[in-house]
């Protein structure tokens, strides 16, 4: 029987090429999108699960409340939380392990220099919490003494080649000597978070200040629990307001700050909170592409029902002389969907070649690094096989359950047409469904690529042309900066340069406490304010051309700008309540680099700017306060002379050598920066747009073949119109118009869906476009297009035929 | 001799939104085992829908149908599948062979219905095909065959499960003269070797070939005439 069946079925394949070609085709294209999505879904929800006690471990951060009264989270959290924690909740905590902010440090060894990112200090117990794997050292020892450092298996082979690094001294900055104690696998890429070294928490005894070690405001750590088997996470939830008021900063804090936890496996997807380690994904972009892979399969599957039922009667008597042959109407729908899941297996082959070959492009589009292994991921390839199953049952399931219902008699007859009047309407629910889907996706196309180029080309406020952005080297550097600075000017290549602690695009993480003369009362509670606090030399403003809409900017000719001056921002005036800030007394502090430590600064309010966006447009602009410095000043940015910027860059690098001869001289455009920011968002961008595409491509192969299936159908009455006079124009429209009415229909189903969909997406964004009905227009108008290109074609050909054959064909 | 096929006074009313065509009225009907039945009558008098009822392929709206003694008027689609495939084959004017099998396969297609073994089913198909000289053309595609091969296929594929009663629907209807002897003969040969046949059809000289007339006017039985004794009883 099966054999039978193999045997009309392939057949049948062969015999009807272009069908064929259309089904093959098109479920193979949209099984090998399903393939890539389900293998970036499948990466996006496997982040931390390498962590065997993830469950039980959780992230806490600190919230606190805003000038709006709103709290918000940052993933940075004071020194001191990690050990209150677990002398607070003894016996309920198995671990808490603090990682410090990461950074880029030079490591010297044999006269051999080296860059390393992501190096950070940590607890000793980090291995006892995190699965990430030591390939040398005890875990129990590696970390416990002050100076020593694990580093992974990618800058072991950096540093030292196929030498055993353990025990060898390598010097960090041109200043620490540290020494290996361990090396340790490299942390899997889906993990939200990668070290390429951990330094012992106890070499950062010596680096931090005693203010960072002490101070409950002074944010420096990410810090994890790790919850006791029988201790759950909303028992410590309740308890931490508890922990707030009496373990924090005093009676009354938890007005104003609040603890939160998060599990490890909800921070890649659902975390997004200030000083995220690495950019996450979002569960949103995980169900936006399953949703976009569903509707390319389900595309692919409407065009193999509705070309299948299209041609049916071909089958029919093929049907009832089964039936007549005794076929029960199960063995029928059974021989069906059987024929469906062969091509749909068969497409499913060349689906996984498909991928296989897309991938590379497919991982640049993602900024992945997925691969089928077709030994290792066996769920994933059962997975695929389901898919396929599925796929085909679905697809063949219409035209078994439509074509197994042929009475034998009528059929047997020699009537062709047993197609009634229900199968046309639902083969038309089909197109509209497909329609639909195709308009939603255009539609979801065209908001995403308007959102990003409009955040894109929002005003920030401030000039980001020909601004070249270098890190401070070092202190020394900083220490000499006046006479850098004269003599880097003194190029006519480089137009202006300024220094800042802030690098601007990133996030403002310095919050400092301010006691303001005159401001409203203090939502936070308490009389000083936190504001985020930049400091810079005197020319930010003007190479940043920041309007200054009250007062004065700094100056380098008032001396006593640098101890007593401050200037606020817009939004800081509106929080504080101040209508004329100028004069205003300010109480606050300051970095002071000779010490190491923080220092009192009192002074006056000499000037207000005009807001900008120091940060990426995923924030809203904080109240912020400017200081003057000639300390805390961490990156410059250069303005070049566009005409020649090469000449300038090369001018900063050698005053840049001869200043600080050891360090690297490493460099990017502000412009490049922003365009940075908006990488991740426009990488979930492009991916859509190609699947979207691709969606679009695979319905208008099945609308193609529909059409010229119709046209065929109608041959004898396009004779019959012929012959009574009707023109080639006219019938061309004729069968045009049956499918832009399609169009229409979908359009009206398609535009509240989208609406919908894409209204929720765009509220994540703080800048955000209005939906215009214009995008909804479009939309619908590339649809109406596409169907005319695709069935246009068709109709002609079907039009221009010779009425006296078309009328002998039947 | 004994009556394999019964019908009383069964009724078939087609209907649409608007009219309603009666194709049998009251037709009470009887063959014997071994016998060749003629049915005659001008177009749309009923013929195809009376051997459709006969072949439990459409269903009569009134009346009772005997097949083998066993009243099968009220049988569901299964048992009605079981029916033909245990007890029925059927010939077609169009052949109604698939293009997309060749002759050994279509013929086989009713066996795969079957739990006959494989082996078992090449052996019956090598014999029909012998029988009907054509086991040459086995692999074969029916678009390779000549109209009377054609039907020759169709009858193989016809008898191949020893069906008690052989349908046929004007099996000459789009076939030449020579090739029409030839598929007449070939029945006729069938029926001399026991096959009780009933063959709907408009040619007299077809209807030559068997024992007993029945002529058909207006969905009712209005003459029947006995051509010949049945030869082989």
């Amino acid at each position: 029987m099966f054999k039978n069946y193999l045997k009309v079925a392939f057949k049948n394949l062969l015999s009807n090429k272009i069908f064929s070609l259309i089904n093959i085709l098109g479920l193979t294209v949209g099984m090998a999108a399903c393939i890539l999505i389900i293998l970036y879904v499948q990466d996006e929800l496997s982040f931390d699960k390498f962590n065997s006690k993830a469950d039980r471990i959780y992230r806490v951060y600190m919230e606190y409340k805003n000038q709006d009264g709103e709290f918000v989270g940052s993933t940075v959290t004071p020194y001191v939380l990690g050990p209150t924690l677990e002398s607070v909740y003894d016996g309920q905590l198995e671990e808490v392990v603090r990682i410090g902010r990461s950074g880029t440090f030079q490591m010297e060894f044999d006269e051999k220099e080296f860059t390393v990112e992501n190096i950070a200090i940590c607890d000793p117990n980090i291995f006892k919490v995190f699965d990430y794997k030591l390939i040398h050292g005890d875990p129990d020892k590696v970390l416990t003494e002050p100076t020593q450092m694990v580093i992974n298996e990618t800058t072991a082979k950096r540093l030292f080649g196929d030498d055993n690094p353990i025990g060898k001294t390598v010097t960090v900055d041109h200043t620490y000597e540290i020494k290996i104690s361990g090396v340790m696998e490299d942390i899997p890429t889906n993990s939200h978070a990668h070290y390429s070294a951990f330094v012992s928490m106890k070499t950062g005894d010596y680096i931090y200040s005693e203010r960072v070690k002490t101070q409950w405001g002074e944010g420096s750590q990410t810090t994890y629990i790790l919850l006791e088997d029988n201790y759950d996470i909303a028992s410590f939830n309740a308890s931490a307001e508890d922990f707030i008021e009496n373990h924090t900063f005093g009676e009354g804090a938890s007005d104003f700050v609040r603890l939160m936890s998060q599990n490890l496996l909800d921070i890649h997807l659902n975390s997004h909170l200030r000083g995220e380690l690495e950019p996450n994904g979002s569960m949103e972009n995980v169900y936006i592409f399953s949703i976009v892979a569903l509707f390319i399969l389900l595309i692919a599957c409407i065009n193999y029902m509705n070309l299948s039922t299209a041609r049916s009667a071909e089958r029919s008597k093929e049907v009832g002389l089964r039936k007549v042959a005794g076929a029960y109407r199960s063995q029928i729908i059974f021989q069906f969907l059987g024929e469906s899941v062969i091509i749909s297996v068969l497409s499913l082959v060349l689906a996984l070649l498909v991928a296989e070959i897309s991938m590379p492009f497919f991982n640049e589009l993602a900024g992945k690094n997925l691969a089928i292994d077709f030994v290792k991921d066996l769920p994933i390839i059962a997975t695929f096989v389901v898919l396929a199953l599925v796929t085909g049952i679905i697809a063949g399931s219409y035209p078994a359950f439509f074509l197994s219902a042929f009475k034998p008699a009528a059929v047997l007859k020699g009537n062709k047409g047993t197609l009634n009047g229900g199968s046309v309407a639902l083969r038309k629910g089909l197109v509209i469904t497909q329609f639909s889907l195709s308009i939603i996706l255009i539609i979801g196309t065209i908001v995403i690529s308007d959102q990003l180029s409009f955040l894109r080309n929002k005003d920030l406020g401030i000039t980001t042309d020909d601004i070249l952005i270098v890190s401070v080297p070092d202190t020394n550097f900083v220490k000499q900066y006046d006479a850098i600075k004269r003599e880097i000017l003194s190029s006519p290549s480089v137009t202006a340069m300024t220094s800042s602690n802030k690098r601007m695009t990133r996030n403002l993480t310095s919050n400092l406490g301010y006691k303001i003369q005159d401001a409203i009362a203090n939502p936070q509670g308490g009389e000083t304010y936190s504001l985020t606090t930049v400091t810079s030399d005197a020319d930010f403003f003007n190479l940043y051309d920041v309007d200054i809409i009250m007062g004065r900017n700094f100056s380098e000719d008032i001396p006593s700008d640098l101890d007593h001056a401050f200037i606020i921002n817009k939004s800081a005036m509106e929080m504080l309540g101040l209508k004329d800030p100028i004069g205003k007394e300010v109480e606050g502090i300051t970095f002071e680099y000779t010490i190491m430590d923080f220092v009192p600064k009192k002074g006056k309010i000499i000037g207000v700017v005009d807001d900008f966006h120091f940060e990426s447009l995923d924030y809203t602009i904080s109240p912020v306060m400017f200081q003057l410095s000639n300390q805390w000043l961490n990156w410059m940015s250069f303005k070049l002379d566009p005409n020649n910027p090469q000449e300038g860059i090369a001018h900063i690098e050698k005053i840049h050598k001869k200043y600080s001869p050891e360090a690297p001289f490493n460099f990017t455009f502000l412009d490049e920066d922003i365009n940075q920011l908006y990488q991740s968002q426009e990488k979930v961008m492009n991916l859509f747009v190609c699947f979207a595409v691709l969606a679009i491509i695979i319905a208008c192969l099945g609308i193609f073949g529909l059409a010229s299936f119709t046209a065929e159908k109608r041959t004898k009455e396009i004779g019959i119109r012929k012959v009574l006079g009707a023109s080639t124009s006219g019938l061309t429209l004729m069968i045009t118009r049956d499918f832009l009415l399609l169009v229409m229909v979908s359009s009206i189903i398609a535009w509240p869906v989208a609406w919908y969909f894409m209204d929720n997406w765009l509220a994540d964004f703080n800048y955000r476009i209005n939906l215009s009905v214009g995008v909804f227009i479009i939309a619908s108008g590339i649809a109406v297009l596409i169907a005319l290109f695709t069935v246009s074609s068709q109709a002609i050909k079907a039009a221009l035929t010779n009425p006296v054959k078309a009328l002998k064909y039947e | 001799m004994h009556e394999i096929i019964k019908t009383e006074s069964i009724s078939r009313i087609y209907k649409t939104t608007e009219i309603e065509t009666t194709a049998l009225k009251k037709v009470s009907f009887s063959v014997n085992a071994g016998e060749f039945v003629a049915i005659m009558g001008p177009s749309g008098c009923g013929k195809s829908t009376l051997l459709n009822i006969l072949g439990l392929i459409d269903q009569s709206d009134s009346g009772k149908y005997f097949f083998k003694g066993k009243d099968i008027s009220g049988l569901g689609e299964r048992q009605k599948a079981d029916m033909r495939k245990e007890n029925l084959g059927f010939i077609f004017q169009s052949f109604n062979l698939i293009d997309e099998l060749n002759v050994y396969d279509n013929v086989e297609l009713p066996l795969i219905y079957t739990k006959l073994s494989s082996k078992e089913r090449k052996e019956k198909i090598n014999h029909v095909l012998s029988q009907l000289d054509i086991i040459h053309r086995a692999s074969h595609y029916p678009q390779q065959l000549s109209g009377g091969q054609q039907q020759r296929v169709a009858i193989a594929r016809a008898i191949v499960n020893d069906p008690a009663v052989i349908l046929a629907d004007e099996p000459t209807g789009n076939l030449d003269s020579a090739n029409g002897t030839e598929v007449m003969k070939v029945l006729s040969d069938l029926n001399g070797k026991g096959a009780t046949i009933v063959m709907v059809t408009h040619s007299m000289h077809d209807a030559a070939y068997s024992n007993r007339k029945v002529h058909l006017f207006d969905g009712q039985i209005i003459k029947e005439d006995i051509l010949k004794q049945m030869s082989h009883v």
